[in-house]
């Protein structure tokens, strides 16, 4: 038995390792330097500043400005993410044939890089030469929208980018959650006499819980990381509204050299998704004790 | 009234009735495939775009309002990016580049992943706290660790380099792995590896010659993940390399700051990069269906 634990030990050993090295100890050099000043030559030591950059965070428009584009975009897209993405995962519950084939060709959006679909779809809301433009023109006869270059269209432009991306992520993680469901549960219901929307509003939703936050939490995470998709769509434009937390992370770290001011944000970034994933956690595991 | 005309009448409306009922049933037994066909028409018409302006003549790209079927066909896209021109470098390199550090750090993060798994799924080490806490390691974006990876790879001379490249990949794909094989290793029978213990076979012997063989197909899963994981990757690629070693997905932004808004390349360019994208997506599906939002919640 003695030797069994060693060798358990033995093999976990190189991960564990590997991820303090490149994980832990970033994290806290990242705490370390949040509370120094970088001066514009890197030859030149860091200085040590105490909170001055949590100050300066603080009092940065800016910052606050890409926390609330972030939470624009994390409402909408979430919402939509996850009401398309539940009515694509019952749709795919209930046929018989082709599913599997129809499922490798939702999720091509998903496996794309992020940089390409920024790509693709700058490429779609083009004023000039885009499908999207073109299709508003010759079919209803709309003036050409300026969706990159003007507010709200630009943020709708990278919304949609998000929608496009995860939906059919988040439907397939949801269709893996209602295969879970026993199919005697939903009989039962029927010959009860329950009605298809109640089977769904009493029955699938409430067992369907954990999996919504799970994919929920994903969701999260990937839109506060958000990037290549304002980045290459709109960069930021117009004017700064559409400067999310990454772009404006990227911002202080790589265009301004605030690396200490940048390292703050990110503190702050990590702090915030701990609790949102603790939180979660503790919803799925309270629904879960419950269900038991 | 006579009594037979009620029951003509009555029975004419019973017949309308079913009728009806099953014309509205096969309605709303449609229902799926409205809903599917729409998605699919979302998803696909972005890739449908990517083929159409790739192989566009370029007068053709820059005609209002563009024409949304194929028009003229051309390989110049592709045949610039591919070889380069005065424009814009051949994209081999990036493709060379980006292969090799995918493959390299998907076979480390592999191979560090599944003893992991292993050790952490079939001897329970660690109780659920190191678990817990390797998993977490899933949930910090590259982008928030960007900053101090700068700063801690300025001074150990990793910028710019293979090695950091692929040393900071196969880290940030371990606990994937990890997340991914548990549920393999949990749910394959240990009495294989117990029958060999019996007959003397050392746990490594028994873990290479009995356990591996039966999780290959969750490995390759897992393989395909992590390839496509860092194959996709821009943030780090462009900020901890990017200038002598840098990948496909930093040679795409590069072609838009070219003199001219090189559309057709851009679009040939994004073409090649997505193909190991299009043969995930069809490797992943049967797998993902059951297993992802399954081991995700075990």
């Amino acid at each position: 038995m003695r030797g069994q634990k060693r060798f358990a030990w033995l093999m976990a050993t190189p991960t564990i390792i590997a991820l303090i090295a490149l994980g832990i100890v970033p994290l806290g050099w990242m705490i370390w330097t949040a509370f120094q000043s970088f001066p514009p030559n890197p030859a030149n030591p860091p200085q040590f500043i105490g909170m001055r950059n949590f100050v300066d965070l603080a009092d940065d428009p800016q910052f606050f400005g890409s926390l609330r584009t972030t939470a624009i975009v994390l409402v909408f897209s979430l919402s939509l993410q996850l009401v398309l993405g539940f009515l694509l995962a019952l749709a795919l519950y209930s046929i018989e044939r082709g599913r599997g084939l129809i499922v490798s060709l939702l999720l091509i959006p998903t496996a794309i890089a992020p940089i390409v679909a920024g790509i693709v779809w700058w490429m779609l809301f083009n004023a000039r030469f885009g499908a999207i433009n073109s299709f508003l023109v010759q079919f209803f006869g709309i003036d050409p929208v300026n969706w990159t270059i003007e507010m709200p269209t630009a943020l709708i432009a990278i919304i949609v980018a998000v929608v496009w991306q995860w939906t059919p992520f988040v439907a397939i993680i949801l269709l893996g959650g209602l295969t879970t469901i026993p199919r005697d549960v939903l009989d039962a219901a029927r010959i009860d006499g329950a009605s298809g929307w109640r089977v769904l509003r009493y029955i699938i939703v409430p067992l369907m819980r954990p999996f919504f936050l799970v994919v929920g939490l994903l969701m999260i995470i990937e839109i506060v990381r958000l990037y290549e998709l304002p980045f290459f769509i709109t960069q930021g434009g117009p004017g700064n509204e559409t400067v999310v937390a990454g772009v404006y992370l990227f911002k202080l770290a790589f265009s301004f050299f605030d690396l200490g001011r940048a390292s703050m944000m990110s503190v702050f970034l990590v702090i915030a998704l701990s609790l949102v994933a603790a939180l979660y956690m503790r919803l799925v595991a309270d629904r879960r004790m419950t269900v038991n | 009234m006579t009594s037979q005309k009620i029951k003509k009448n009555r029975s004419r409306r019973i017949v309308r009735s079913s009728r009806w009922r099953r014309l509205k049933n096969r309605f709303v037994s449609s229902w799926p495939w409205v809903v599917i066909s729409g998605f699919l028409i979302f998803a696909l018409f972005p890739v449908y775009w990517i083929v159409l302006v790739a192989f566009r003549p370029r007068g053709d790209i820059f005609q209002y309002p563009a024409a949304l079927l194929p028009t003229n066909l051309t390989l110049d896209n592709i045949r610039f990016v591919w070889f380069g021109s005065p424009t814009n470098e051949p994209v081999i390199g990036f493709l060379g580049n980006s292969l090799l550090i995918s493959v390299v750090a998907s076979v480390i993060a592999l191979s560090f992943g599944v003893c992991c798994a292993y050790a952490l799924g079939r001897f329970r080490i660690g109780g659920s706290f190191l678990s817990m806490w390797i998993l977490s390691q899933r949930f910090l974006p590259p982008i928030a660790l960007v900053v101090p990876l700068f700063l801690m790879f300025r001074q150990l001379g990793l910028l710019d380099t293979h090695l950091g490249l692929i040393l900071i990949y196969s880290v940030f794909t371990i606990p994937i792995v990890v997340w991914l094989m548990m549920g393999y290793v949990q749910s394959a029978p240990r009495e294989l590896e117990e029958a060999a213990y019996v007959d003397g076979a050392g746990y490594w012997t028994a873990f290479v010659r009995i356990a591996l063989p039966v999780l290959k197909p969750g490995l390759s899963v897992a393989a395909v993940f992590t390839f496509i994981f860092i194959w996709n990757e821009y943030v780090l690629a462009f900020q901890l390399a990017g200038n002598k070693v840098a990948t496909i997905t930093v040679y795409l932004p590069r072609l838009r700051s070219a003199i001219a808004e090189l559309y057709g390349e851009i679009a040939a360019a994004s073409l090649l990069s997505v193909l190991p994208a299009i043969v995930f997506a069809g490797v992943m599906q049967r797998f993902l269906v059951r297993g992802l939002a399954f081991g995700g919640l075990k």
